[in-house]
């Protein structure tokens, strides 16, 4: 059919097949009334997708089908604009004070999606849409138990990426540089704007290496939880706070609730805690992501509109499309792309 | 013009033409101690602030005096590591305070009066962050040590801290924000991780930059 002809006819047929996926997707969901599964597979699918579209370089394919031109311009992510919200914050009032306007820049381009993302789905964001948050699902999901049942943190501890999201705005602030992209974000690939001192930018990479294969790969794989998302994401944490706009959360039915904890240990981000259990409450941190759904033996759990349950499946249904929506069109900037990228290196016999 | 008035006006516009700088330079300081020490109380809140600009000001007559003193004398600089060391003390100061409230607080000492040292940290803290080198406080220096009058020095800084401290107090209104131990814990991990920061960034500048 001419439609799916040429290069831009592949892409088209690309951006269907993956449409379609997600619709089964969210069929299967429906149907079975199991949130995790489905949406793990897609998650996992985003994240490495964005991966082999914007970052490819990491995998030294410098040069092969994998790098087009367009994607050396890797994004402003998400993580960066939130950690450095206090700059923008900061310039708009120079421009104010000396008279003239600047451009938002990379916050005015994203304000209105974050917008209506963090409206409609909240802290979902962090499970549904963000392009890094599958990278420690999947070393999460690599076993079904932990080898190491860390299921209770030290009081505060889960507080820590508040602390850091905190710290990092005002060091951001005072140094006008992207601390976090500099020293800590374990997912950067692009070097460019690292530090020009070889001694400050071998420390960056060593940092920039072991955060990465601590708290992206090794504890996910030991301990089943998402470490990244839950300690070293100053974006979650900023969503746990402007999330709350959203109606929807996760409730816990404290009449069908048994008090077994299972919740407490399916959570992959550590939101629900003893005493949360006790009193049936879920923090701010959760992700709705779902996993405690299917966790849960009585099915206590679910998607609410406000803090009670209301009885019937309509919050659950509301959210579910719009989470799909959110995610399947973040989903659509790349992964039709970077499914064409895999088709045409397997049918070139694996060159190039 | 009066060089007396001349000084002190001239203290009194750097302070409010670069007093933003100076507060991006101070809150990563100020805001984390803040939500950990933060009083809820009116009263308690004005001796919090009292005691850090006292603190901060006598840093501030301090360094005007001295850069005075050294411009007369010397026509000379500041030592170079100044500004490496004035940091290494200041966020060290901030990890002990961090530590103190994060890992020590209910311990050994839970029925004991606060220590001396808890008491006044305010002020410690006011007094160590007036010594760290920001630009504004660097052009200020500069033209000190042109200047090379202590007395006129001490005044220039007076008018310098009075107009930049306009840019620190909205700060201390969102205080009473700070009033659960949640926060209190968050506000000390912030406090610790920026004083890391700035430790190690001192550190690093001091024996392995040179």
């Amino acid at each position: 059919m001419p439609v799916f002809s040429g290069a831009g006819g592949a892409l088209f047929a690309a951006k269907l097949a993956w449409i379609s996926g997600i619709g089964f997707a969210s069929y299967r969901v429906f149907r079975t009334g199991r949130v995790s599964g489905w949406r793990s597979l897609f998650f996992i699918i985003l994240a490495w997708a964005f991966i082999l579209e914007f970052k490819a370089t990491l995998l030294g394919l410098s040069g092969s089908v994998w790098v087009t031109p367009e994607i050396r311009e890797v994004p402003y992510c998400h993580i960066a604009i939130v950690s450095t919200f206090l700059n923008h914050l900061y310039y708009q009032y120079l421009a104010l004070m000396s008279g003239h306007w600047l451009k938002w820049s990379p916050l005015a381009a994203g304000l209105l999606f974050w917008l209506l993302a963090t409206l409609s789905i909240g802290q979902g964001w962090c499970s549904w849409a963000c392009f890094y948050g599958g990278l420690d699902t999947t070393f999460s999901s690599l076993r079904k138990e932990p080898f190491l049942k860390w299921f209770h943190l030290p009081r505060g501890a889960r507080d820590f990426s508040l602390a850091l999201l905190i710290a990092v705005m005002l060091l951001s602030l005072a140094k006008t540089q992207p601390v976090y992209c500099l020293w800590l974000c374990p997912l950067k690939i692009s070097t460019g704007f690292l530090d020009p001192d070889t001694v400050i930018r071998k420390w960056q990479f060593a940092i920039f290496a072991a955060a990465g294969i601590l708290f992206v790969i090794a504890l996910p794989v030991l301990i089943k939880k998402r470490t990244f998302c839950a300690f070293l994401c100053p974006f979650g944490a900023w969503q746990a706070i402007v999330g709350r706009i959203s109606p929807f959360r996760v409730s816990i039915n404290p009449e069908v609730c048994t008090l077994c904890q299972q919740c407490l240990k399916a959570c992959p981000i550590y939101a629900i805690d003893a005493t949360g259990v006790k009193e049936h409450k879920i923090s701010s941190y959760c992700n709705r992501c779902g996993d405690c759904f299917d966790a849960c033996p009585t099915g206590a759990i679910d998607y609410s509109i406000g803090k009670r349950l209301s009885g019937t499946p309509l919050p659950r249904i509301l959210f579910l499309i719009s989470a799909w929506l959110i995610g399947g069109s973040v989903s659509l900037l790349f992964v039709p792309s970077a499914i064409l990228k895999i088709i045409r290196w397997v049918s070139s016999g694996f060159h190039g | 013009m009066n060089p007396l008035v001349s000084i002190s006006f001239e203290g009194l516009m750097l302070g409010l033409s670069t007093g933003s700088v100076c507060a991006t330079t101070c809150f990563p300081f100020l805001l984390p101690y803040l939500m950990t020490e933060g009083k809820s109380g009116l009263r308690k809140q004005a001796f919090l602030l009292l005691k850090f600009f006292s603190g901060r000001l006598i840093a501030y007559l301090l360094a005007g005096g001295f850069a005075g003193w050294l411009g007369g004398r010397f026509r000379g600089r500041f030592p170079e590591s100044f500004h490496d060391w004035a940091l290494i003390v200041l966020a060290g100061a901030m990890v002990f305070f961090a530590s103190e409230r994060l890992f020590f607080k209910k311990t050994a000492c839970l029925r004991s009066p606060k220590p001396f040292v808890s008491r006044q940290f305010p002020f410690l803290l006011g007094f160590l962050m007036g010594w760290n080198v920001c630009p504004p406080f660097l052009i200020g220096i500069d033209r000190l040590l042109e200047i090379g009058n202590p007395a006129l020095g001490t005044i220039f800084f007076f008018a310098f801290f009075i107009s930049s401290s306009l840019y620190l107090l909205p700060l201390f209104l969102l205080v009473p924000l700070f009033s659960s131990d949640r926060l209190r814990t968050v506000g000390a991990m912030t406090a610790l991780l920026v004083g890391s920061g700035y430790l190690a960034k001192g550190v690093f500048a001091l024996f392995f930059s040179r």
